[in-house]
């Protein structure tokens, strides 16, 4: 189904909003939740949580792509039930992503202005916008998505060291951009 | 060590422009579940149909239950063939999976069509619960494939069906030795043993008059 004709079963209140929200979203927004919580049952349960928040939010809102809209709702659920879980669980991939962004953070000797997260991801946005196509796609697959390199490797029939090598020049890249934008942590 | 920023730079990430995620979500391979269900069987009727590779026979696995109508066209044209329809089962006390067919939707699909040959695989699992359903099923043969959990599986499916009903098979890597193990093993009759391992075999599929 079109995404804006689920959108209208939202703003009618039809619950068939949810089914087709899950059959045509459901695998993509488990994904996001899996990569990072490695635990079936909580990425089920954001799953569900994606679509109690949509329902909710829609109306009065109005997003003008459904896809990007609940995968950004599952990534903040992702991320928050991380964090209440990490003190009891260690969370391997959540991890093993936080320690390859290290790499971006700006040194705080070069910079000027500590920014808030909306001016960070214009910054970022810009940054991204100037990258290829290819490279933009695998920063996100990793990074947005959460997908391992060595299934994204799998995937674009890259050697493993090298898409790690790829992944590291880009994070290097934004790292360098982010300081010569002037931003701080 | 950790700081805390990367923590902001992976919060700030998910805000980013919806253009940039579904530019890469479009990049994702595509997986049709929803298809699967109908281009498997589908699949398998067409290559019976166009006599790909020799076929003497179609399986059914997990895609549907056995006994779902949507197999029924397919069933029919195995039995316009006369090819036998090898059918998984197994039943399990959890982590039964989705559409796993169990011995009872065996003896639905073989009651329905007592004119089509069916194989129930694994002796659906469990000996004690698998062959008791189809007993009175004269067109459903048992094959013990990949069921290499008893001494006894196999003694006591020839005590219940005869030894005419049952087929040797081998299923995963592996279980080949097991398998094969438990026919030589099992306190049935050497003439038992050669229709198990081979002659009902070259009966039902090669149609050979086997003595």
């Amino acid at each position: 189904m079109e995404d804006c004709k689920i959108i209208e079963l939202y703003n009618e209140r039809n619950e068939a909003a949810i089914q087709e929200t899950d059959k045509k979203y459901g695998r993509i927004l488990f994904g996001i939740a899996f990569n990072l919580l490695e635990n079936r049952e909580d990425s089920e349960e954001v799953v569900n949580d994606t679509y109690q928040r949509t329902w909710n939010a829609i109306p009065p809102e109005k997003p003008k792509s459904l896809g990007a809209y609940l995968g950004k709702i599952a990534r903040n659920l992702s991320i928050n039930r991380w964090h209440e879980k990490r003190t009891q669980k260690r969370f391997h991939e959540a991890e093993m992503l936080l320690s390859e962004l290290t790499d971006v953070i700006p040194d705080s000797a070069t910079t000027e202005s500590k920014m808030d997260e909306r001016e960070l991801t214009d910054s970022i946005n810009r940054l991204l916008g100037r990258l290829s196509k290819e490279d933009r796609v695998l920063f996100l697959r990793r990074y947005w998505y959460g997908e391992s390199v060595k299934g994204l490797a799998k995937e674009f029939d890259i050697p493993p060291k090298k898409l790690a090598s790829r992944l590291y020049r880009l994070r290097q890249y934004l790292k360098k951009a982010l300081e010569e934008e002037g931003i701080r942590l | 060590m950790r700081t805390g920023k990367e923590e902001r730079i992976f919060r700030a990430l998910t805000d980013i422009k919806d253009e940039y995620i579904e530019e890469a979500a479009k990049t994702k391979p595509v997986k049709r579940t929803g298809m699967r269900r109908y281009m498997r069987p589908l699949a398998a009727c067409l290559a019976v149909v166009l006599g790909i590779g020799g076929m003497i026979g179609m399986k059914l696995w997990i895609a549907t239950f056995c006994d779902d109508p949507l197999n029924y066209r397919f069933i029919e044209k195995c039995i316009d063939y006369d090819i036998p329809i090898l059918l998984h089962a197994w039943r399990k006390t959890v982590g039964q999976r989705a559409c796993e067919s169990t011995p009872e939707r065996v003896a639905n699909i073989a009651k329905r069509y007592p004119e089509g040959t069916f194989i129930m695989a694994h002796i659906a699992g469990n000996c004690y619960y698998g062959v008791k359903p189809v007993l009175d099923c004269e067109n459903v043969y048992i094959d013990f494939c990949g069921s290499v959990f008893r001494a006894d599986d196999l003694e006591y499916a020839v005590e219940l069906v005869g030894a005419k009903r049952i087929l040797f098979g081998t299923d995963m890597p592996g279980s080949y030795l097991v398998s094969e193990g438990q026919v030589w093993e099992a306190n049935i009759s050497e003439e038992e043993k050669e229709m198990i391992m081979w002659k009902n075999t070259a009966r039902l599929f090669y149609k050979e008059k086997v003595e």
